[in-house]
């Protein structure tokens, strides 16, 4: 059986335990915050992190360059027969531009690439499910193949109270107006092909609730037996009200429960929360 | 004139270049919008020119370990995207070139190609209207008139020519780039790189120079406009001084003050409105060596498109009363407010007028009162733009309306979609008698308070909070989720507090200040 190695990179908000668990690998993109460069979530913790994001610090993110993929991939072939990277979307970060030159400087034949056009849990889920496969002794092509099956069908419904940070790190185009943050509006946004868009806009958590509650009963799904993914960045309570209600307005009981790490609360902001499912 | 290349003067050339980029990195970190807007464009591609420049200093001076040092250290370094792109560039360079004992013109052009190539490889989704344009553009250049130049001199001249022109043709490549008005900042990073690497060959020693200032957004360009040329003086001193004094003598002239002194050679950059000033004050402290005046108005409005920008699609028009309610259509993005209400309506020219106002494709009207829906109607019919009314009653009606706007949809689709929303919108209003009175069977003495769901007459009381809490009550359904309440000029701001912390309701509640006359409150529950 041939031994495969799963790699992602630390936007992909995977729980710690989880990370253990399956054995996942992780390059880390870098935050800078006042000038000081850390690797996400290996030189600074996430409490650490929106300790600082709540002081007013205005962090920004540097996509993982191709020589950390180099030294990772490297390091992993010595003991392992094959790689599969699957990294967030090439639309949002050059991260995958980087891994796919360190591919092709250390071993094309043995790394797989994929760009996931998906980012946080979105990615996260895809990771895991190649993690859980790759444990169970699945081949190189079976999970390459289980990944790609999986991008389209997974679904992300997110709340900010601000889209400040998205917009000042660049990650929504100043073309995606938005009114402001008055009135307790709270834009909602989905991924689209591996970026974010403004689908809607209502007021007050409840109506956000409402709105996730509507949109996963649209699709018709079953999801009483699902693992649904809850993240949040710096807003614990209102997740737990959503879980709440996705509990008892939809049957869910199976949770895949996380705090977003440095890397997306850089770009989401200290008031984010996010749902993710399979939707089909 | 030198006909050729050798490892030494290629090494001196990268480390100039590195330099170069650097004192320029925030200049091209401004322009940065494309892919993301981040800001970081020129930092992270002096940080990856910086890196290759650490390396060479412990290389050999031969062609071949020259060029390993460029090709190892940019990749070591390579940071953010166009540092990546970079690297490459230099990877298909110095792999084309290792081999070769004396650089010429045309191995140089064959270079660039093979960095050309191999950076085009690289990229998953090649953009034209970026570094890889320049680069190549910069490239196919350099080969068309490799045979014909012999010196590096000329060579040099004629390449950052062509890169600087392919650079200006970077916005009509790229639309994020005309949108913003600027050309591409990685392509910019890239000029400055041959720039700096020409200045290297010349064998001018370029200095890091630390700029003070930090990085400034695209916003920031425009308002540092405010101080228009960017001033640089070189001056030979007649004594030292210490800088604390140097940056009093020329920080007072405007901002983005740069002071960099080696001996007795001090140069001074500012941004200033009077560099007459400056130059004066040069002149106290010793002989001026050279002087440089840019005009940063003129270079940035070269940088603009002149297209003019498109009318937008929805533009919209309030009319209402209360502080804190012309406040909090104004940070919705109204385009016209105006005043009036129930016992001031405003006439069919006051709308009109506003409506000219408004430069919009499509334009909404929410007039907030059954008696000025008429006067907004006429003001329709006499203007030749598109508007359309939408009969709100009452402000709050307006706000759900105005937040719902889709601009991505159409105008019949928005209607359509608002007249839905706003038939799900309880509005509840608590004022009270002028006058004695009878309504609904209800006795009504003068100044008893009275509440209203929807116009019609629910409770009459004595104490207006009691009457809000018992109507929120009682227009409550298990649909509604949010309560604001909007309280007007005669209520203090703890009365409303007061009635938010009394209510024990499963929604949210919101409270606003108005500052309407007549109404204690004004509640919109949806």
């Amino acid at each position: 059986m041939e031994k495969i190695a799963i790699v992602t990179d630390s936007l992909s908000d995977i729980p710690e335990d989880l990370v253990k668990t399956y054995r996942i690998f992780i390059v880390p993109l870098t935050i800078n915050i006042d000038g000081v460069s850390y690797k996400d979530g290996v030189d600074i913790t996430k409490e650490e992190f929106y300790g600082l994001l709540k002081e007013g610090k205005m962090p920004t993110t540097t996509q993982a360059s191709p020589v950390e993929f180099m030294e990772v991939f490297k390091d992993l072939l010595k003991s392992y027969d094959y790689i599969i990277a699957i990294i967030l979307s090439s639309k949002l970060s050059g991260t995958y531009q980087s891994a796919v030159i360190a591919k092709d400087m250390v071993d094309p034949k043995r790394i797989e690439v994929i760009d996931s056009r998906h980012y946080s849990l979105g990615n996260g889920m895809l990771v895991l499910q190649a993690a859980k496969m790759a444990v169970a002794g699945a081949s190189k092509e079976e999970i390459v193949e289980k990944v790609y099956d999986l991008i389209p069908k997974i679904r992300y419904i997110m709340a900010f109270d601000s889209l400040d940070y998205l917009y000042r790190g660049g990650r929504l185009p100043k073309s995606q107006a938005f009114i402001g943050n008055i009135l307790n509006i709270k834009p909602i946004l989905m991924n689209d092909d591996g970026e974010l868009k403004i689908v809607d806009k209502v007021r007050g958590q409840k109506k956000v609730i409402r709105w996730m509650i509507d949109y996963m009963k649209n699709t018709g799904v079953d999801f009483t037996d699902r693992e649904v993914g809850l993240i949040h960045t710096d807003k614990e309570e209102f997740l737990n009200e959503i879980e709440a209600a996705l509990r008892s307005e939809l049957g869910i009981t199976k949770f895949l429960r996380s705090r977003a790490g440095c890397g997306i609360g850089t770009h989401a902001g200290p008031a984010a929360v996010g749902v993710f499912f399979e939707e089909k | 004139m030198l006909k050729y290349l050798d490892g030494k003067t290629l090494k001196n050339m990268m480390i100039a270049s590195s330099n170069y980029l650097f004192n320029n990195k925030v200049e091209v970190d401004r322009l940065n919008v494309f892919p993301v807007p981040d800001g970081d464009t020129g930092s992270n591609m002096a940080y990856t020119m910086q890196y290759a420049a650490k390396e060479l200093e412990k290389s050999q001076d031969t062609i071949r370990e020259v060029l390993d040092a460029i090709s190892k250290g940019t990749l070591m370094g390579a940071k953010g995207n166009s540092g990546v792109i970079l690297s490459q560039i230099f990877r298909g360079f110095s792999k084309r070139l290792r081999d070769t004992k004396k650089i010429t013109p045309c191995d140089f052009a064959e270079g660039l190609k093979a960095g050309v190539e191999v950076a085009y490889k690289a990229v998953m989704r090649p953009v034209e209207g970026t570094i890889l344009t320049v680069c190549r553009e910069t490239a196919e250049e350099a080969e068309k008139i490799c045979k014909q130049i012999e010196n590096f001199e000329e060579f040099f001249t004629k390449i950052i020519e062509a890169a600087e022109k392919s650079l200006q043709n970077t916005p009509n490549l790229l639309p994020v780039l005309k949108e913003a008005g600027v050309v591409d900042s990685g392509g910019m990073g890239f000029v400055y790189v041959l720039k700096g690497m020409f200045e290297g060959f010349k064998g001018n020693k370029i200095e890091s120079i630390e700029v003070l200032e930090g990085i400034v957004t695209n916003k920031q360009v425009v308002e540092d406009l405010r101080l228009l040329y960017c001033t640089e003086i070189l001056v030979k001193t007649k004594k030292t001084y210490a800088e604390a004094i140097l940056k009093e003598k020329f920080g007072k002239f405007g901002d983005s003050l740069v002071l960099v002194s080696d001996d007795d050679i001090l140069k001074v950059h500012v941004h200033t409105n009077n560099p007459g000033l400056v130059l004066e004050e040069g002149l106290k402290i010793g002989e001026l060596i050279k002087v440089k005046i840019d005009n940063m108005k003129i270079q940035h409005e070269s940088l603009v498109s002149e297209e003019r920008k498109p009318e937008k699609k929805y533009g919209v028009l309030v009319v209402v009363n209360g502080e804190g309610i012309k406040n909090l259509f104004s940070e919705l993005g109204c385009d016209v407010i105006i005043n009036g209400g129930q016992t001031m309506n405003p006439s069919t020219n006051d709308i009109l007028e506003g409506i000219k106002k408004i430069n919009a494709e499509n334009i909404l009207v929410f007039p907030n009162n059954k008696n000025i829906i008429m006067a907004c109607e006429q003001a329709k019919a006499l203007s030749n733009k598109k508007v359309e009314i939408i009969p709100t009653n009452n402000f709050n009606e307006a706000i759900t309306a105005i937040v719902n706007i889709d601009t991505e949809k159409s105008l019949e689709e928005n209607v359509a979609r608002i007249k839905e929303i706003l038939s799900n919108i309880k509005t509840i209003e608590v004022t009270y008698s002028i006058r004695d009175t009878q309504i609904n069977g209800f006795e009504i003495k003068k100044g008893d308070v009275l509440g209203f769901i929807n116009d019609s007459l629910e409770s009459v009381g004595k104490d207006y909070n009691k009457v809000a809490q018992e109507l929120i009550y009682k227009a409550l359904d298990e649909d509604s989720s949010l309560v604001s309440i909007y309280y007007g000029e005669q209520v203090k701001k703890e009365k409303a507090e007061e009635l938010k912390n009394s209510l024990s309701v499963d929604a949210d509640v919101e409270i606003y200040f108005g500052g309407q006359p007549l109404y204690y409150y004004v509640i919109s529950i949806e």
